[in-house]
């Protein structure tokens, strides 16, 4: 089994004074994959990220890399290929002695790293910028630059600490698919880090949701989207409307939850077993529903539609290609609704409406 | 413009001591202002009085020497200083800095009772170690103001590419401290050959330093001999800077003189 994991942590702490800055976190990641670390500031993630490159000790726990113990393994006997968040270029080296260095310090001889390096400099688009300092260049260069650094000396995995956070928008967007690419062309093992979640789901073939120090969920993008397992990961991934409540009845095809405000609601037992925690009878629990599953209509929705309430429109988000509307169920409770537009909004403030949730889309989150 | 213009002026005022002292050195006469004529007559008593070449050898080599002692105290005090954290480090702090604080004739003056209590009589000796106690302080201002700024990612990024502590110090620590340890040089050579203060406590009868030898021919002689003393010296530099130029570019190590302010 580890022979397939190019990285393993087992039970991985790291505690500075009284701080846990990693609690017992334990990921492998396999062969090719790229894995992104996902949290807010403060979660550990560039910590956990840090440890495997060597520059922090863990207080317990072990890392292994390609199946060999690395724990007490310095930094420069790892082989891994590290980029920073701002760049770390050498700044007395031109480009091309940028990313020989590493091939330098392994004594490889001079004219394959002429050759590697040339091969470097097209991968990343940069051919002719050889003799450019780092002051000479854009971000977007020096960040193309610090990658080839690392790939070049064909580490056992590529580890990147925020990479784009130091880039504008427009640029972070076409930076995103480039480090894509060049990742699926070299097959090389990532970690990558970030508390961007749109860069997450769109780079990742797996997530790893992490908050004070613990991993929250791993799962692919859609799953980690579709099915959030905590409160955390459905409010930190997207948008959710969060409804607090208590289970009071479960069969085999759906679980009665009665909400605080004294609604009831239903959803799908199939979904909740796959999807969600243990669900037990008397749990307090939040149902998360996306806006983008509420379904929002004039009339008086057909009796046999489960979950159907009524309620008035109290805000309006126009967002261009989506609007989003901020309705207030007459009981009390709030819920936002998420539509695409085909033009202008189908709904304006002070709209009577009624709203549909429909149970496969509830999903529950355990509260206690 | 009158931003150039007051540039010029201040430059203007601050070489002026200089221009004259290069002025009066040819003067025919004695020590007057504007000049009667020109002459290179006061250029002569720097051959003939001794005095004068062994004291600037006195001072080129002690300068030298104690420059280079500092360096090798300093650059690695620094680094410890600024990077490591332990008990005690703020004290040291103080204490490689305290030099500073204290009028250089007291430095003077307590050294040369240490030396006489010790037993140590070369002038050579109690010059060097004098030396050093006043030109390390800036060594290690400069060389711990550049450390701090120093980000250190990309040492780490040596690490991480292969190089050990070695190499990375070797490769990317001391290239990129390059600027400072040239403000360092400077900053401790120049206090070293200029001393007064401290050398004239720890000096012997004839083996003596230049800025002192001069100090006697103002009493001794009194003519623009000094002047032409001072002349050498700065023609000496002028050179020096142009050939610094050509060679390597000044604004290259301008750069060292942002680090110190």
């Amino acid at each position: 089994m580890t022979k397939q994991n190019d990285i393993e942590l087992v039970n991985v702490t790291k505690v500075y004074g009284k701080t846990v800055a990693v609690n017992d976190v334990s990921l492998a990641v396999t062969r090719g994959e790229f894995l992104t670390l996902l949290g807010p500031s403060g979660c550990g993630k560039t910590t956990a990220l840090r440890i495997i490159a060597g520059f922090i000790q863990p207080t317990h726990g072990a890392i292994y890399i390609k199946g060999e113990l690395m724990t007490d393994i310095p930094p420069y006997r790892r082989n891994t290929g590290m980029v920073f968040q701002n760049y770390a270029l050498f700044p007395h080296m031109t480009a091309f002695d940028n990313i020989a260095f590493g091939l330098r310090m392994r004594r490889t001889p001079e004219n394959e790293i002429k050759s590697r390096v040339q091969e470097s400099f097209e991968l990343i688009g940069l051919t002719g910028y050889e003799n450019r300092y780092p002051r000479q260049l854009s971000g977007g260069e020096q960040q193309r630059v610090a990658l080839a650094r690392a790939l070049v000396i064909e580490p056992s995995v590529l580890l990147l600490d925020e990479p784009l956070s130091n880039l504008d928008l427009k640029l972070r967007q076409k930076m995103r698919l480039e480090i894509k690419r060049i990742q699926e062309k070299t097959k090389i093992t990532t970690i990558y880090v970030t508390h961007d979640q749109e860069e997450a789901l769109v780079m990742s073939d797996r997530l790893a949701l992490m908050n004070k120090g613990r991993i929250m969920q791993t799962g692919s993008p859609s799953d980690i989207y579709e099915f959030p397992r905590n409160k955390f990961v459905a409010d930190f991934i997207g948008q959710t409307n969060f409804l607090a409540g208590k289970v009071v009845s479960m069969n085999e095809s759906k679980v009665s939850i009665q909400l605080d405000n004294g609604l009831s609601l239903e959803a799908s037992r199939s979904v909740i077993d796959h999807h969600s925690t243990k669900i037990t009878e008397q749990l307090n629990v939040a149902v998360s529903i996306r806006p983008q599953k509420v379904k929002i209509v004039k009339g008086q929705p057909s009796k046999d539609l489960r979950n159907t309430f009524a309620g008035r429109v109290e805000d309006v988000e126009y967002v261009g290609s989506r609007v989003k509307y901020h309705i207030n169920l007459f009981d009390g409770m709030g819920i936002v609704a998420e539509e695409v537009l085909f033009g202008s909004p189908n709904y304006r403030v002070e709209d009577q409406v009624f709203i549909i949730l429909p149970p496969e889309d509830c999903l529950l989150v355990s509260t206690d | 413009m009158i931003p150039r213009l007051i540039a010029a002026f201040t430059v203007f005022l601050l070489a002026l001591p200089l221009i004259l002292s290069v002025v009066i050195s040819f003067s025919p006469g004695q020590l007057t202002f504007p000049l009667t004529g020109f002459s290179l007559r006061w250029y002569e008593p720097l051959f003939s009085r001794r005095d004068f070449a062994s004291s600037l050898g006195v001072s080129l080599v002690v300068g030298t020497i104690a420059s280079a002692i500092s360096l090798g105290i300093g650059i690695p005090a620094s680094l410890v200083l600024v990077r490591q954290r332990f008990k005690g480090r703020e004290v040291i702090q103080v204490l490689f800095l305290s030099p500073l604080a204290i009028p250089a004739v007291v430095v003077g003056v307590s050294l040369l009772d240490v030396f006489v209590m010790v037993g140590v009589s070369d002038p050579l000796t109690r010059l060097l170690t004098g030396h050093v106690i006043i030109t390390l302080p800036y060594v290690v201002r400069v060389i711990s103001a550049s450390l701090e700024g120093f980000d250190r990612q990309v040492e780490e990024a040596a690490m991480n590419l292969g190089a050990d502590e070695f190499r990375t110090f070797q490769k990317i620590t001391l290239p990129l401290m390059k600027s400072a340890i040239v403000a360092a040089i400077i900053f401790a050579f120049q206090t070293s050959f200029n001393d007064i203060s401290v050398s004239i406590f720890l000096v012997g009868t004839t083996f003596t330093t230049l800025p002192l030898v001069l100090l006697t021919w103002t009493y001794k002689y009194f003519d623009p001999s000094i002047a032409a003393a001072s002349g050498l010296i700065i023609g000496s530099i002028t050179i020096l800077l142009i050939i610094t130029e050509k060679l390597v570019g000044i604004d290259k190590l301008m750069g060292a003189f942002r680090v110190v302010t």
